[in-house]
């Protein structure tokens, strides 16, 4: 049943794209949408609904990532390090901890907007850098925001984190242990953050982003403030991460150092690059193909193995798993399985 | 005389080191409103690196004035929008975007829908060629048609003066000839231009006056017909004979 709801939505993003007609594109989006505002109705599994809304996290994740990778062309292998701090937000100021109780929504801004703060904070040193020397510090600011956090006991509980965070609620509902809750509060961020997205991309910021990407110095004789405009790439980039963060705290109800490792700042790369860097619709395939794999595939590879009475964690192969889908990837459909426009023809017609 | 309001310019002493190599040493020129100026030399003479200065690309000591401002302080960007376009070496054309994409992101600095649509007008009167392939990836325009878009997209930004970089650079004749008649016309709709040219001749031909650069200085400053006739600088510096210009 799960895979329904992952194989419809990659096929209806990936269906979309092969439409020329713009406006039959968005009766497709919004009949998916439907589609998955009308599911919870149907089925009450909400163990599905779980895989669901951990799906959608990613899908914000690599939206936001696509923004500093995709748009703007700046490796970033830290990004999980702005997830952190949008899930530390929400427990430092959603629970027990100091006993600060702020409602679940204001969060979602504070949060959005610290992570912002951050990602300018993180960008600033890294301005003259380029490619791999960028993706040497970011690595590097991805590895010490987590062991802040681990050291830090005194505010962030240490390596044991910070547990019974607040249900959030809405008009005065408590969300309580269910995870439907969670899975519409990702899907109206989804939402949002494709439409911004989008937005992004075609305005005055979005053009001067592609074009530093492609030659920086020929955007500084345009008049392009690179400094500024690498910088609203970092913020606005990590603001989507800053919001995935409220949500997967307040989901989980836990955050501890371990949950931000550089691993998932390598499979949220990973997610942009099986996608399609840069192509909205890409890199939310490429989200949900990930985790369709690691959250469905391999648990459920490991119980036919076990009931086969063999005793193998899949899980532990997720590395090498990923490993060979890239490099089959890059074997085959080096642009992603939905590239844009300009990184087809740079993959496919040698630079000039 | 003093230049007219407008977009005079003036280099004063500039010298500029990369890393303790001097590049250009007490650097001294001036460009008046209208004019077309040609700045010569071999390469490594300092060229570039002089337009890199008035663009603000790189730190110089010493003082460069356009209409009446110190640029020495201001950004890349903010010289841009003083009505300074550089059309940059080598051309530099977003290989990946399309033309018109191309010639959007040179009116980056303006604001106005009306003065884009009026800038565009321009251009393509000015390059026909470049309206046929508005739709077209820049990647996929041959060499004269490149230098054509990255000179169209310094125009984007309304610039009073223009600064060209080795417009000519690995192009076949019959088109620099075309490119110079064009940045003929473009000076005689009312853009004063900064020349930086290895193909002297043809420079000096459309300049009112030229510079010669060797090594980080100035060498020679005259009107183009005088610089021309310079045996001198014919000899040592435009890499000509002297029989080959009469």
């Amino acid at each position: 049943m799960i895979y329904a709801y992952f194989l419809i939505a990659i096929a209806v993003v990936i269906g979309a794209q092969r439409l020329p007609d713009l406006r039959a594109k968005r009766v497709l989006f919004l009949l998916l949408g439907a589609a998955l505002l009308c599911a919870p109705i149907f089925d009450r599994n909400d163990a599905t609904f779980n895989v669901l809304a951990d799906a959608g996290i990613f899908v914000l994740l690599a939206l936001g990532l696509n923004i500093v990778v995709g748009f703007a062309g700046l490796l970033d292998l830290g990004y999980a390090a702005f997830f952190a701090i949008g899930a530390y937000t929400y427990a430092m100021m959603a629970s027990p901890q100091f006993n600060l109780h702020l409602p679940f929504w204001l969060l979602l801004f504070l949060a959005a907007a610290f992570a912002a703060l951050f990602g300018i904070i993180l960008g600033a040193p890294t301005l003259r850098l380029r490619g791999d020397y960028l993706a040497i510090v970011t690595l590097g600011f991805g590895e010490i925001v987590p062991q802040i956090f681990q050291n830090l006991t005194k505010y962030t509980g240490g390596p044991n984190g910070i547990g019974a965070l607040d249900f959030p609620s809405f008009f005065g509902r408590s969300f309580g242990q269910g995870t439907i809750p969670y899975y519409y509060v990702v899907l109206a961020l989804i939402a949002l953050a494709v439409f911004f997205a989008y937005n992004l991309r075609d305005s005055r910021l979005g053009r001067a982003w592609m074009a530093i990407r492609e030659d920086e110095l020929a955007a500084r004789h345009m008049g392009i403030n690179t400094t500024a405009v690498k910088l609203a790439a970092f913020a606005l980039g990590a603001s989507f991460s800053g919001l995935a963060g409220v949500v997967f705290a307040a989901k989980l109800s836990l955050v501890s150092p371990d949950l931000f490792q550089f691993q998932v700042s390598v499979l949220i790369v990973s997610m942009l690059v099986l996608g399609g860097m840069g192509n909205i619709p890409g890199v939310v395939v490429g989200a949900l193909v990930l985790v369709l794999v690691n959250n469905v595939v391999l648990p459920q590879a490991n119980t036919i193995a076990a009931t086969a009475g063999l005793h193998v964690d899949f899980g532990n192969y997720h590395f090498f798993i990923y490993g060979a889908i890239l490099v089959a990837i890059m074997l085959f459909k080096p642009e992603g399985l939905l590239p844009s426009r300009q990184r087809k023809e740079e993959l496919h017609h040698a630079a000039t | 005389m003093t230049p007219s309001s407008g977009s005079g310019l003036e280099v004063r002493d500039v010298s500029v080191s990369y890393g303790g190599i001097r590049a250009l040493r007490d650097i001294s020129l001036r460009v008046e409103e209208g004019e077309i100026v040609a700045l010569l030399g071999s390469n490594g003479a300092g060229k570039t690196t002089t337009l890199r200065a008035i663009s603000g690309l790189v730190p110089y000591s010493g003082s460069i004035v356009f209409d009446g401002k110190e640029l020495r302080k201001s950004s890349p960007d903010h010289i841009v929008r003083l009505g300074l376009g550089h059309a940059p070496e080598g051309r530099r054309v977003f290989s990946r975007m399309t033309v018109l994409e191309n010639l959007m992101l040179g009116a980056y600095t303006v604001r106005s829908k009306q003065e884009i649509d009026d800038r565009l007008a321009f251009v393509v009167q000015t390059f026909p060629r470049l309206e046929e392939r508005l739709s077209q990836s820049a990647g996929t325009l041959s060499g004269g048609e490149q230098q054509m878009l990255a000179i169209g997209r310094a125009l984007m930004s309304s610039p009073r003066l223009l600064m060209l970089d080795e417009p000519s650079l690995g192009l076949a004749p019959i088109i620099v000839q075309t490119i110079f008649s064009v940045i003929k016309s473009i000076n005689e709709r009312g853009t004063t231009i900064l020349l930086v040219e290895q193909n002297a001749q043809q420079a000096l031909r459309i300049a009112n006056r030229g510079y010669v650069l060797e090594t980080g200085s100035l060498r020679f400053e005259g009107t183009g017909a005088a610089l021309l006739e310079n045996p001198a600088v014919a000899e040592a510096y435009l890499g000509v004979a002297i029989e080959n210009i009469k």
